[in-house]
């Protein structure tokens, strides 16, 4: 008997095991781009550069200085075997280069999330492919009390892409037009006041950099509530509750590819404090509050935010 | 007429079913809240929602989807015994419908064989799948709870049947798991009007009933 209950234990820690390698339920990595290998001291970086054309160019900088021009040392097709959940890598070279040996040769996913890809190949130590992206991405939930007359106010995620000198704002909920509760896109004036940390005590603002792909999922989210709007399609009568699941997909999408946030159960439950007695209104500006609370050491400063802007910029340059 | 082949063609039994399409209610809330999202059916065939599967009908609604392994399985189960208990209107002036909230997975080659497997192939009943966005719209617009927890999440709404005659406006819904007594009852609510003369004849069968029942037992055992 206790035989039996070790091995059940055992296969399930394992499948628990693989389950976590393998990132959440939902995650899907997009091998699309460039990925960045090196060893473990940084060094002798190789840039795989996979195309949607299932074709990918191994590139390595021409000098031994990391700036130096990059060169074409190997180009192959690659095939995954399960795009939604790949587990390897099949690669069909004329020549070797890098990781990609020539003829075809397999490389076993071993783990990913968001902006990595761990892979192993038989004889080799496994490695880490990161995710160049030359964009930085912020989300801002943006909250305000006190403008309307249930004391609720604009409350809102925005979504912030910065690239040469560019920010793009995507910024969708509630805001007030001449002082009615108006749910759409957020007017550049409304969102303008949470570029910067505000320093009004009736306002609300939690600021965190985010990853590509986490972007990506929010964008579509927002897309999809824009698209709402537009056809008439809006799922609650009350756009109040509209506002909540927007704050609640939003937010609750970040960690859908590994924890990166500390989130607050905005369910209605027994432990849900937040929604508990207070109007569908105010509940985005309290649970805006409640996150700030709970991921403070990962808000972006002013200083950071900046300093992020003029680094792109300045990388943008060269 | 081109419609009414279109719905025969779902039950399989074109020759037999001929459905009776009504008016809708002038109150009906029409496609702008029924939405008029373009579906598959479980036959690979699309349909308008509103247009084709609600307008002037009355109709069950349930959403499931094909591996649910929870309540989906005993709802399935319970529906035909519904469809059963109804087989004589069903087709013809009452329909019911299977929506998949998982259409992601749930393609009409996978609801066909869903259907085939539990033995729901049956005239009048169409399992639909179509784009996410819209399913999503349906789901909230026919099964909102106005409740964030019980809204999102998807396996909360597939244990409830919506019962809606477009053709009185009437609305009314109930759990498949409950009683077969309960579960008809509520369908019975959204029926269309009897005429006068059917509403005597009714009575008068009951009547018959319940004389026979005195007689034979000394008692009415009718509810």
């Amino acid at each position: 008997m206790k035989r039996y209950l070790f091995i059940f234990s055992l296969i399930f820690t394992c499948l628990i095991a693989a389950d976590t390698a393998f990132g959440q339920k939902g995650c899907q990595p997009d091998i699309v781009g460039t990925w960045k290998a090196a060893g473990p001291d940084g060094a002798n970086p190789i840039l795989y550069r996979f195309a949607p054309d299932s074709t990918v160019t191994v590139l390595s900088p021409s000098g031994p200085d990391q700036s130096a021009e990059l060169r074409e040392i190997a180009k192959a097709t690659y095939t995954l075997d399960n795009p939604k959940a790949p587990k390897s890598i099949v690669f069909k070279a004329d020549k070797a280069g890098g990781a990609i040996a020539q003829g075809t040769s397999t490389m076993t996913i071993t783990g990913y999330d968001d902006t990595s890809i761990t892979c192993a190949r038989p004889g080799y130590e496994s490695t880490r492919w990161v995710k160049v992206d030359p964009y930085r991405y912020f989300l801002v939930l943006a909250g305000r009390s006190g403008t309307f007359y249930d004391h609720s106010g604009p409350a809102f995620p925005m979504l912030i892409r910065m690239d040469e000198g560019k920010t793009e704002v995507n910024a969708f909920g509630i805001y007030s037009s001449k002082g009615i509760p108006t749910f759409g896109p957020i007017p550049a004036e409304t969102y303008n006041d949470f570029m910067k940390e505000p320093l009004k005590p009736s306002d609300v603002m939690l600021r965190l950099e985010i990853t590509g792909p986490q972007y990506e999922r929010g964008l579509h989210i927002v897309r999809t509530w824009e698209r709402r709007l537009r056809e008439n399609t809006l799922l609650y009568p009350d756009v109040s509750m509209d506002n909540v699941l927007l704050a609640k997909q939003i937010t609750e999408t970040l960690n859908q590819c590994g924890e990166r946030v500390k989130l607050y159960n905005l369910d209605w439950g027994v432990d849900d404090k937040i929604s508990d007695n207070t109007k569908p209104a105010l509940i985005p500006f309290l649970y805006f509050k409640e996150l700030r609370r709970l991921n403070e050491s990962l808000h972006v400063r002013d200083e950071k935010f900046h300093e992020h802007g003029r680094r792109t910029q300045q990388s943008a340059a060269r | 007429m081109k419609r009414r082949s279109l719905f025969t063609g779902f039950s399989g039994d074109e020759a037999v079913r001929e459905p009776h399409v009504r008016e809708p209610h002038v109150a009906s809330p029409g496609a702008a809240r029924f939405t008029n999202a373009l579906l598959r059916t479980h036959e690979n065939k699309e349909v308008r929602f509103y247009n084709d599967l609600i307008r002037g009908k009355q109709v069950i609604i349930n959403l499931m989807y094909a591996t649910c392994e929870g309540v989906c399985p005993t709802v399935t189960s319970n529906l035909i015994r519904v469809h059963n208990a109804l087989k004589d209107r069903m087709g013809r002036d009452l329909f019911m419908y299977s929506i998949s909230i998982r259409p992601e997975d749930d393609d009409p080659a996978k609801l066909k064989e869903y259907a085939e497997m539990h033995g729901a192939l049956l005239p009048g009943w169409t399992f639909l799948t179509g784009d996410p966005y819209d399913i999503e719209t349906i789901r909230f617009n026919l099964f909102r709870w106005d409740h964030i927890k019980f809204d999102t999440d998807l396996t909360s709404h597939t244990g409830m049947l919506r019962i809606i005659n477009d053709a009185t406006n009437r609305w009314t819904e109930v759990s498949p798991l409950g009683s077969m007594y309960t579960v008809l009852k509520h369908i019975s609510w959204a029926d269309p009007q009897k005429t006068f003369a059917q509403m005597v004849a009714e009575n008068e069968a009951l009547q018959k009933k319940i004389d026979q029942e005195v007689k034979t037992y000394g008692y009415r055992k009718t509810n």
